[in-house]
């Protein structure tokens, strides 16, 4: 059987000045198509918040883009396409093809209130649902550290009554000030309760990995704690596939006691959590000197459900508690340990998803940028042998998406693509 | 000079935030140096000592770059000090970034900027013109 018409196309700019790189990644994109686009996908790192802004940015994309065209994304860690591995830039994909119906938005406070974005999600695709061929592309707030006032950013508090303060009040307050967790596994968890085989591939925006802000575009706006979100029925074949970049090691722990929707570790092998987790990876007080260690050391320890289904970093240490990135809905927890060898592994288990396609979409964890650094370039290496011309984007998020048939993946440290046919 | 591509690259560098310092160096000889401001300040304190080390690190890049050595780095209070070694020759590409930065991210950049600085060495009409003993290297502060 002929595919019906798919054109993609990926494009991207290096200019530091935000409007000249928002024109450059537009044209850049688009020119490769013969058709205008159906919809334009675009990211970019956090670093014109300081050159022009990204206001600035989407005038610039919009300079170029026709009117009219769906657009959505957000700011990443880094991103990995057919030109090379870039934590610097902006990079764009767009698509033309045949009666490639598309609907788009952006819902808000998904921090705040991550079931009523959910409900404003299902209600705009409600209408459109098509369990066969549609595939939600989404974009989320992703994860900062919590900033209350006065006291400033906390990702490490030692004293028992703050840390029993916030674990019982804080962190919700700080959710509605916008910071805090992506909530990205309510409400994907809301989205796929309401349609059971929906195709989902996605992230959370991020930063340069401090955590301190990230940003979302719809249209010609950006947003914060928001969640842009293009959903789109294709002709055309599609496959998808997640995998976890990380592996389990044998340093597991029983889950006794949580709080916060399974996101606060209480009670690790029944002890306080904290006592119980340094205890074993056998760093006691290492990561406690500064808050900036404690995160770049806790993110050497990686957490994953005994199911494989939920993977996360530490956020925070409050006291005894340990604060996850994602939700930990089980009783034994792993240790996952990652190396270049590991992720190399991963990423030639997407084979089958990866070869012969006209289009690869992938999501990515920030983790793997820091454990590759230089060494992305092998990744690379093994993508284009596996990919060949293919038009590729692999985006690196602080969390990602990934939902086929009845499962849905909401985690860290993993890699999901998208191969359109 | 303001056309040096080279230049044009570690000027790239050095608006990442942790890039503190950057430049193709090789044992006691800045070659080129970012034109813009120069150095960022929190350097100024250190740069003595991190010249010194720099200059018994690429020793040992002399010794064994031709036996493929491609990259080297140190430590030094709450620096790290990368060194990027150019195929074959006693130069590299050196960055000061804080002990503390997210260094994949920063490596990624490092790593388009020696590919950037290693075509435009083999562009024929490209010329490093800053050329420096590391004595005389001034830090803006």
């Amino acid at each position: 059987m002929i595919e019906p018409t798919f054109e993609a196309a990926i494009g991207m700019s290096r200019k530091w000045d935000a409007r000249a790189a928002g024109r450059e990644v537009a044209r850049t994109t688009i020119d490769k198509l013969t058709r205008p686009p159906d919809f334009f996908l675009l990211f970019s790192t956090i670093h014109y918040e300081k050159y022009g802004g990204f206001q600035e940015f989407l005038n610039g994309v919009w300079d170029v883009l026709p009117k009219g065209t769906p657009l959505v994304g957000g700011t990443v860690a880094g991103f990995m396409n057919n030109y090379g591995c870039y934590t610097h830039g902006a990079t764009g994909l767009s698509v033309s093809g045949e009666d490639i119906f598309t609907i788009s938005d952006v819902v808000h406070n998904t921090k705040r209130s991550p079931i009523n974005a959910a409900n404003k999600v299902i209600s705009k695709i409600k209408p459109y649902y098509n369990k066969k061929n549609g595939i939600l592309l989404e974009f989320i707030s992703g994860p900062t550290i919590p900033e209350l006032p006065v006291l400033g950013k906390m990702n490490l508090i030692k004293s028992r009554i703050t840390s029993e303060f916030l674990l019982k009040f804080g962190i919700r307050a700080t959710s509605l000030f916008g910071y805090g967790i992506a909530k990205d596994s309510i409400i994907l968890g809301e989205i796929k309760k309401s349609f059971p085989e929906m195709n989902i591939i996605g992230g959370a925006t991020m930063d340069d990995g401090k955590l301190m802000r990230n940003y979302q575009f719809w249209n010609n706006s950006v947003f914060e704690n928001s969640l842009t979100f293009l959903y789109i029925h294709l002709k055309n074949k599609f496959q998808m596939d997640g995998v976890l970049e990380l592996v389990p090691t044998n340093i597991s722990f029983e889950v006794n006691k949580t709080s916060n929707g399974n996101t606060v570790l209480e009670k690790l092998d029944n002890m306080p959590a904290v006592d119980a987790f340094f205890k074993k990876i056998n760093k006691i007080d290492y990561p406690l000197k500064s808050k900036d260690l404690l995160y770049r050391a806790t993110m050497s320890y990686p957490i994953v459900s005994e199911d494989g289904k939920s993977s996360t970093g530490i956020g925070a240490i409050y006291g005894k508690g340990i604060l996850l990135g994602h939700p930990m809905n089980r009783k034994k927890i792993f240790l996952l340990r990652g190396s270049g060898h590991h992720i190399s592994d991963a990423t030639k288990m997407l084979k089958n998803t990866l070869e012969g396609k006209k289009m690869i979409l992938g999501s990515m964890c920030e983790t793997c940028v820091d454990i590759l650094g230089r060494k992305l370039y092998d990744q690379k290496t093994i993508v284009d042998d596996m990919i060949q011309d293919t038009p590729y984007l692999f985006l690196y998020f602080g969390g990602e998406h990934y939902a086929h048939k009845d499962e849905l993946l909401v985690r860290s440290h993993s890699m999901n693509v998208l191969g359109v046919s | 000079m303001k056309d040096d591509p080279i230049e044009h690259v570690l000027d790239d560098l050095m608006r990442l935030d942790d890039i503190l310092a950057c430049m193709v160096a090789r044992r006691n000889m800045i070659s080129v140096m970012p034109s813009g401001e120069g150095f960022k300040p929190e350097v100024n304190q250190i740069w003595d000592v991190i010249k010194r080390a720099m200059d018994d690190v690429f020793a040992v890049i002399r010794e064994y770059s031709g036996a493929g050595l491609g990259e080297m780095e140190f430590r030094l209070q709450d620096y790290e000090v990368l060194f990027y070694v150019f195929p074959d020759t006693e130069n590299a590409l050196v960055a000061i970034v804080p002990a503390l930065a997210n260094k994949g991210l920063l490596e990624v950049e490092m790593e388009n900027a020696r590919r950037e600085i290693l075509k435009a060495m083999e562009t024929p009409k490209t010329k490093s013109t800053v050329s420096k003993k590391t004595d005389e290297i001034v830090v803006n502060a």
